[in-house]
């Protein structure tokens, strides 16, 4: 049975301003469900409407197959942690996590013995009878999620919870959540505009854009297989590099060739790899024209196999993130960051030779930014 | 001497304020207590010691304990009137509607207006035979010259008066409420009644105490609309304290038991106000 489905939903405002435009999704039993974009993309819109705290200007909203566009958020049976927390001021914790069971006139043992469980379960036992006021940040996320599970409710909906958190606690409430939606087996879908929480968190992630769905698919295969240059950008951290330029065909062999700025520049042409080869052969490119899409842990000082490229570059700047160092480097005018292993020798002002990998690379159209890479798995099913 | 000097200059920046309160509180003040110790001549002028005979000759007049009576009751009907009256207004005018801002304005309209004024109004629309009120409900009351109505009247009219500023208050306390915990109560399956009762009442709960407090003493000292409206009668039927005070003062010339009514006035505001405030240590909360 499908928890929550959304058909051709509209959000409009005034006379033409779509917030939300055909959005289409399907929501099954148990999933972790993450709405990812940038601010002002429509996600946490969309969650409001499935919440009923939003009209759906237009199209149909099923929950639990029962058409609901015009149910009252109560009777949805569902739960919403807000981004501000919204937790009752003039209430004791204890009265907060019992909110939801005292309006239901839920019998006063019963009550107690299931805000006890909750507040067990999220470490809040010592703090129950404080105000919100006295919590810290975590703590009160913590209140605010035990009030929504308390009841158990099928469907938890999130609207970025953990955004007003300092990052530690971010990470740490981060595995909870995950912890939490174990145990409980309901169904989330959760708001964020932190693609590393999408990434981490989502069984099914959908990405967002000035409220289009781009693509709905996993963490993996939407780092592996985006279906567009904003997908590609949005996913991945730090994000992909992108180069300009011409696609060529020189007998057997297809290169990249990046638009330069001067003539005198150094090695600026790709041989692209077989599997990048066969999927733009049969494709026909407006004036060959093209984006090179290079994931910045794609890049390496040393040279890996035979078929890497390379280029010469000046590194102005490094960050040392642990394991990591991003080496920060200007190509052809534009700025890019190589991601390589900590224990490279990465000297900020020099002259360095980075190798490139680029067997999966993506390549985007000039015009329309689709990656010529991307493989519809549907569509891979039906053949 | 060792900055053990005391330093004087400070105190000549208090000047102005102190002038000004002694000349228009503490003087009166003080003056009144003195008043109400003796008998005056018509000046207003302290004659004779009597000691506590003006208190003693109040505690024993069956017209003081009227004007007792009817100012409590006055007080009960006005606070509770303009605490209701604002509160709904406010509630009404806390969602956004197209109009809202005439709205806003009718309902804070009535603190713009003098108690006179107003009194003047309702002169008017309570006339027995051109009055609008009876024309509208097809009465034949004469409800200014009815003992039965007379308080009501003035109370109502006061009530009204008082509820201006009462919406203003209460709707700054509403607008102080976060919009999201409403969401959250809706989501939980709160009714609108069910939110009200537990998420705005409280919300608004400390300054509904203050203006309580305001509330009460202003309903005590109102005169304007009496002395337009019914002059006390008919009979003593709305012979507040304080239109008693004026009358014993400036009709009977009898400036000693006016004061001492005074002193008793305010020493009722001060209990009152006492009692409210260690109320509100205990209940008011958060």
């Amino acid at each position: 049975m499908a928890e929550v489905v959304l058909k051709n939903v509209y959000k409009t405002y005034g006379e033409n301003v779509n917030v939300v435009k055909d959005f289409n999704l399907e929501v099954k039993e148990k999933e972790f469900i993450v709405f990812v974009g940038p601010s002002g993309c429509g996600k946490s819109t969309t969650l409001r409407m499935i919440a009923g705290l939003e009209e759906i200007s237009d199209g149909e909203l099923y929950l639990q197959d029962e058409f609901a566009n015009f149910l009252e958020p109560k009777e949805r049976n569902l739960a919403f942690v807000f981004q501000s927390y919204a937790l009752y001021p003039t209430m004791s914790v204890y009265e907060n996590i019992a909110f939801s069971l005292r309006v239901r006139k839920v019998n006063k043992d019963e009550v107690d013995k299931r805000v006890r469980e909750v507040a067990e379960m999220l470490g809040l036992t010592a703090v129950l009878p404080n105000r919100p006021k006295d919590l810290s940040g975590g703590q009160k996320q913590r209140v605010a999620i035990g009030n929504a599970i308390i009841r158990n409710p099928k469907l938890l909906l999130m609207d970025e919870p953990l955004s007003n958190l300092d990052a530690k606690l971010r990470t740490q409430m981060r595995v909870e959540l995950a912890k939490i939606h174990e145990k409980l087996q309901n169904t989330i879908i959760y708001v964020t505009h932190d693609q590393i929480e999408a990434m981490t968190l989502g069984t099914r992630i959908v990405v967002m854009k000035d409220g289009i769905i781009q693509q709905v698919d996993s963490p993996k295969k939407l780092y592996q297989n985006p279906i567009n240059r904003f997908v590609a950008s949005f996913i991945g951290s730090p994000s992909m590099n992108f180069m300009d330029g011409r696609i060529q065909i020189n007998g057997d062999h297809m290169y990249f060739d990046v638009l330069t700025k001067s003539r005198f520049d150094e090695k600026s042409k790709f041989l692209l790899p077989n599997k990048v080869k066969r999927a733009l052969e049969d494709r026909f490119i407006r004036g060959n024209e093209a984006i090179l899409g290079i994931r910045p842990e794609k890049f390496s000082y040393k040279q890996k196999s035979e078929n890497d490229q390379y280029i010469d570059v000046w590194v102005h700047a490094r960050e040392l993130l642990g394991s990591d160092i991003y080496a920060y480097f200007e190509f052809q005018g534009k700025q890019m960051i190589a991601s390589v292993p900590a224990d490279t020798e990465v000297e900020v002002d020099s002259h360095v030779r980075l190798y490139i990998d680029l067997t999966d690379a993506c390549v985007f159209d000039k015009e329309t930014e689709e990656n010529y890479m991307y493989i519809d798995s549907r569509e891979e099913k039906r053949a | 001497m060792n900055g053990k000097k005391i330093k004087v200059e400070p105190y000549f920046y208090l000047i102005p304020s102190f002038l000004v309160f002694g000349a228009f509180l503490f003087y009166p003040f003080f003056k009144t207590i003195y008043l109400s110790l003796y008998k005056t001549n018509k000046m207003g002028q302290a004659k004779l010691f009597v000691g506590v005979e003006n208190y003693t000759s109040l505690l024993t007049s069956k017209s003081f304990y009227n004007s007792l009576i009817v100012t409590l009751v006055f007080v009960a009907i006005v606070v509770a009137g303009s605490m209701l009256l604002g509160l709904v207004t406010a509630v009404l005018c806390n969602k956004a509607f197209p109009g809202i801002r005439f709205f806003s304005t009718a309902f804070a309209l009535p603190m713009a207006i003098a108690s006179s004024s107003a009194a003047m109004i309702f002169k008017i629309m309570l006339h027995p035979s051109i009055g609008i009120i009876n024309k509208i409900f097809h009465l034949d009351i004469n409800w200014i010259s009815d003992p039965r109505y007379a308080l009501i009247c003035v109370a109502i009219l006061t009530a009204w008066l008082n509820s201006g500023i009462n919406f203003l208050y209460f709707s700054a306390g509403l607008s102080n409420i976060d919009d999201t915990i409403y969401e959250r109560a809706s989501v939980d399956g709160a009714s609108h009644i069910q939110q009200f009762f537990r998420l705005t009442l409280p919300g608004i709960a400390p300054i509904m105490f203050y203006t309580l407090v305001v509330d009460i003493i202003q309903a005590f000292q109102s005169f304007g609309q009496v002395k337009i409206l019914t002059q006390g009668g008919p009979g003593e039927s709305t012979n507040l304290i304080v239109y008693s005070i004026y009358r014993d003062a400036f009709f009977n010339y009898r400036f000693g038991s006016a004061a001492a009514q005074s002193v008793i006035l305010f020493l009722i505001i001060m209990a009152l106000t006492l009692i409210m405030f260690r109320v509100e240590k205990k209940g008011v909360k958060y």
